[in-house]
């Protein structure tokens, strides 16, 4: 382009030449066209005498059409603006409201930026803008924001701004190293910050409104559409970097746009494409709002993961998931550049391992189909990777990943809640007085833990906030009882002989159980976590015994009236598993798997408390009890054991049906149930072997019992079952040399000898069977 | 980086959004409307109200908002100089009385208060001198020069799609607007 032509010369040619100047100019136009720049001493060699009116001509052209370009047309090639004191030196850039002209000041001799309102966009009451531009940029004193020199507010109204020699990032981004992508980026997110500090929100920032200078200093451009305002400015901004809150007129629009922006700008400059690429806007406007990205590091492996868990971090589709402001995002950034962990963990993650392995999960219902697996293995495949579905940062149990700050973290919980009852037990013990000591030993920690977690929640530390909750959470109940039984509020009325401890009284065991336990339910519906819910359930329970403690819990412990015990403790398990129930329809997993393991253990629980003292068998009228054996010491044991047998199959009944009919939430419950089962049956057994009173009768029945238990393990495919079998095998053979006294008998040996060759040979032949049975099947 | 902007602003448009509504119109207005004079020409500029065709071409846009990804153009500004194209000749036949139902269709409830926005934003849209002068000199070219200027500087037509509509090769449409460019810089010296 030739810049020496804005001044018209004097066009002092004859008429016989204008058709001759006019074609030379159509050559020069066509080069220009072509992307070609032509010089026109040069294109004139031959009739220098026409150069000083080609080269005006050219110069008149560049005006048309620079004003066919940036007036959107109609406009007249009078638009370029004359700004006295300056010379045009060319149109660089066209923003929002304005053209951006590379100027020379004429009086100070240096090169400055020019921004001139578009005549089109006075029309639509832009000046505003405008102005308001010129004041957000006159707020600004820094660096990496283009620097506002003065405003001219005359016709038409000029911004003067810095000139930037540099590069826009668009241009210059894929020939830097990662490391200075990131810096740049971080650069940028920090001048953002200063903005959005000084209530204002870019709202367009893209590579192309930010230059890099030699030095890799950043500069962002063009705050012509910038706004605080979150009800307006739909629709406008770049396609490729809107939020999907920006698409839509009903959402409101803050900063966190702008967060989104950046994180759609680093993505593009780590694996060199945008992250979503539609063929026309209607689709592009569809993939912003209902697709996720692909992983950067699927396109480019080269891209370190930390800065592409920062871009897809930053470019979350909801607002909350994103950073909470730029100076965040930057921070993450520098932490990269400093070579230390950065804290993103983009929710994306999860829901693209989810897609991932949702393909896995039908294959394995395909393989069952043909028969491939057998229907335990696809079980189990299911349920690994269902573990892949949890939640990374959740508590110690669940977390895909074990780590030192999660193990600091819940060992920090729980040792909280040893301290919680070491309190409590101190004050029973009568070392401490007064509400001051309780208040400050625990109520202070429990008020910080709660302070600390809020903050840590609303950031990026949603592990340790559970974990801070959790401690909180335990460190209550002490508290509350000790300052309950200080204060004199709900005191024992005296006279009553159900209550369960001298110092505190159960009502304020029960307000304090109530208090807490409501408590963590609160926090369990915030967080939604399983620690927090599993911590709710376990003070669900404590709340229920302290409750029991009215209906005579003391006595019947006391007394061994377990029962009573058992018949009260029926309806908090039915409690348990209908809130579960309820928990689990509702879609708050993460609330009904502690509850339905609860209900679990109950259920056990109950069943074994009831076969205590031969009732279980006694309610059926039924008693083994030996009539007259002066030698027995405990008349219902043998009630008590065979109880205590046939529950355990009741509990494999249990699982079996909970197996077939249950949830999916209800499901590890019923393989803990299964692995407990052989162990509910066989156990009872051993310790009736133990007691010396009926031991020859039993060790057979035990040794036949724990080699049946290991056969069974066949049918429903349980390996705990085998276990069981084993190791009780093992203690029944020790049990019955014991007893019998034949350590020193050699034959005994050479029969165990044997019967392990029986059941080789038997292994041996059964397999056999097996082969011929296939075989005879193939024949048919 | 202009077109996608445009279809997103269009449909931000149609979704309720007055400021993007406000932003395409402010973007394409005068450009449209330059497009529209041009191809009335002076004889039928005198029966018909370029203003008038320039508003129920954006309320068809509007209506039709699909229309444009199915558009052979990636260009806004030819899309829409399509439909004003058509606007005009459904004028040009009827011309006398006026056919409106053709729009009408296509509108409802919330079009209607885009009208009224569009009506109050077309009226604010003055004509000056030097875009008149523009006019003139674009009229005084051949029929040929006027056509590729207007296809490629105002429709923002590529060069591939400037041939297929003048039947020519893209190289030969590059010289002709050269040598229409060379001329109009010649006029518009002259007018002044």
């Amino acid at each position: 382009m030739t810049a020496d032509g804005t001044a018209p010369p004097p066009s002092g040619d004859a008429g016989a030449d204008e058709g001759e100047a006019q074609e030379r100019l159509a050559r020069y136009i066509e080069a220009h066209l072509a992307g070609q720049s032509i010089d026109i001493d040069r294109l004139c060699a031959d009739r220098p005498e026409l150069t000083p009116r080609v080269k005006a001509l050219a110069a008149a052209f560049h005006t048309i059409d620079g004003a066919f370009e940036m007036t959107a047309a109609g406009a007249a090639p009078g638009d370029v603006p004359r700004l006295d004191g300056f010379r045009i030196v060319e149109r660089i850039g066209r923003g929002g409201a304005g053209d951006v002209y590379k100027v020379e000041d004429l009086t100070l001799g240096r090169v400055v930026a020019a921004k001139v309102l578009r005549r089109d966009s006075r029309l639509a009451a832009a000046l505003p803008d405008f102005l308001r531009e010129a004041r957000s940029l006159a707020l600004f004193d820094d660096p990496r924001i283009v620097r506002l020199l003065e405003f001219r507010g005359g016709e038409p109204p000029v911004l003067l701004m810095e000139y930037v020699d540099g590069f826009t990032l668009s241009e210059i981004g894929p020939s830097l190293e990662f490391p200075q992508r990131a810096r740049v980026v971080a650069e940028v997110a920090e001048a953002l910050h200063r903005a959005h500090a000084l209530g204002l929100q870019h709202r367009d920032i893209k590579p192309a409104n930010i230059l890099v200078d030699a030095r890799l200093q950043p500069k962002v451009l063009d705050f012509g559409i910038s706004t605080a305002d979150p009800d307006r400015g739909h629709g406008l901004g770049t396609l490729g970097y809107m939020a999907p809150e920006q698409l839509d007129p009903h959402r409101r629009i803050d900063a966190r746009a702008d967060v989104y922006a950046l994180g759609v700008i680093l993505y593009e400059l780590l694996c060199g494409v945008r992250p979503y690429d539609g063929a026309d806007a209607a689709e592009m406007q569809r993939l912003i709002r209902d697709e996720r990205p692909r992983l950067p590091v699927e396109i480019d492996p080269r891209v370190p993961e930390p800065l592409q868990a920062i871009a897809l971090s930053a470019m979350s589709a909801e607002p909350a998931d994103r950073y909470a402001s730029a100076h965040e995002m930057a921070l993450d950034l520098r932490r990269y550049l400093e070579g230390r962990p950065v804290v993103a963990r983009p929710a994306i993650y999860r829901s693209a391992l989810a897609r991932r392995v949702e393909p896995h999960v039908e294959q394995v219902a395909e393989w069952e189909r043909l028969r491939l697996i057998y229907p335990h293995e696809g079980d189990r495949l299911r349920h690994a990777y269902r573990q892949l579905q949890a939640r990374e940062d959740d508590w110690i149990v669940q977390g895909r990943i074990l780590s030192f700050p999660q193990i600091a973290l819940y060992m920090g919980a729980f040792v909280l809640l040893c301290s919680s009852v070491l309190a409590f037990l101190a004050y029973l013990e009568g070392a401490v007085h007064g509400v001051v000591w309780p208040i400050v030993a625990l109520g202070l920690p429990c008020v910080a833990l709660h302070l600390a977690a809020h903050p840590l929640y609303k950031g990026h530390h949603k592990a340790a906030a559970v974990a801070f909750y959790l401690g909180a959470a335990v460190l209550l109940p002490s508290m509350l009882l000790i300052v309950f039984r200080e204060m004199g509020w709900w005191l024992a009325a005296p006279g009553i002989t159900t209550e369960m401890f001298e110092k505190v009284s159960n009502r304020q065991l029960q307000i304090a159980g109530a208090i807490s336990c409501l408590w963590a339910a609160i926090l369990a519906a915030r967080t939604r976590t399983v620690a927090l819910a599993s911590g709710f359930t376990l003070l669900l329970v404590t709340f229920a015994l302290t409750v029991l403690g009215d209906y005579g819990l003391e006595q019947w412990l006391e007394n061994g009236e377990w029962d009573r015990l058992s018949f009260h403790l029926l309806p908090l398990l039915v409690f348990t598993a209908a809130l579960g129930t309820t928990s689990e329809r509702r879609n708050r997993s993460w609330f009904a798997e502690p509850l339905y393991f609860a209900a679990g253990a109950l259920f056990v629980l109950v069943l074994e408390l009831l076969a205590q003292g031969g009732k279980q068998l006694g309610y059926l009228g039924v008693t083994l009890a030996i009539p007259n054996g002066p030698d027995v010491s405990d008349a219902t044991l043998l009630d008590t054991i065979a109880a205590m047998t046939a529950n355990g199959a009741i509990v494999y009944v249990a699982a079996s049906l909970l197996e077939r009919h249950g949830t999916r939430l209800q499901q590890p419950v019923a393989s803990w149930l299964y692995a407990l089962s052989p162990f509910a049956i066989l156990e009872p057994l051993a310790y009736l072997c133990h007691t010396a009173e009926y031991s020859r009768r039993y060790d057979w029945i035990y040794l036949a019992a724990a080699v049946t238990v290991a056969f069974a393990s066949r049918f429903r495919q349980r390996r705990s079952f085998y276990y069981a079998g084993l190791t009780n095998t093992a203690l029944a053979l020790a049990f019955i040399t014991d007893h019998y006294d034949w350590t020193g008998r050699p034959a005994w040996t050479v029969a165990v000898v044997l019967a392990g060759l029986v059941l080789l040979g038997l292994g041996l032949s059964l397999d056999r069977a097996q082969r011929r049975r296939r075989a005879a099947r193939e024949t048919l | 980086m202009e077109t996608p902007d445009s279809a997103a602003l269009l449909a931000a448009a149609r979704a309720g959004s007055a400021d993007a509504l406000g932003t395409l119109f402010e973007r394409h207005s005068r450009r449209l409307l330059a497009i529209i004079r041009l191809r009335l020409g002076p004889s039928l500029r005198a029966h018909l109200e370029s203003r008038d065709v320039l508003q129920e071409t954006w309320l068809k846009a509007l209506g039709h908002v699909d229309g444009f990804r199915g558009a052979e153009s990636a260009s806004f500004v030819a899309w829409m100089a399509r439909i004003a194209a058509n606007e005009i000749r459904d004028r040009a036949d009827h011309h006398g009385r006026q056919r409106r139902d053709a729009g009408q269709e296509v509108r409802n409830a919330d079009l209607d208060a885009m009208a009224a926005r569009l009506r109050s934003q077309t009226s604010r849209i003055a004509l000056d001198e030097s875009v008149e002068r523009l006019e003139r000199a674009l009229e005084s070219l051949s029929a040929e020069h006027r056509e590729v200027i207007v296809l490629r500087k105002l429709e923002e037509l590529s060069f591939a799609e400037v041939g297929e509509r003048m039947g020519r090769s893209p190289d030969a449409c590059r010289q002709l607007l050269a040598r229409a460019l060379a001329a109009l810089t010649i006029a518009m010296e002259k007018a002044r």
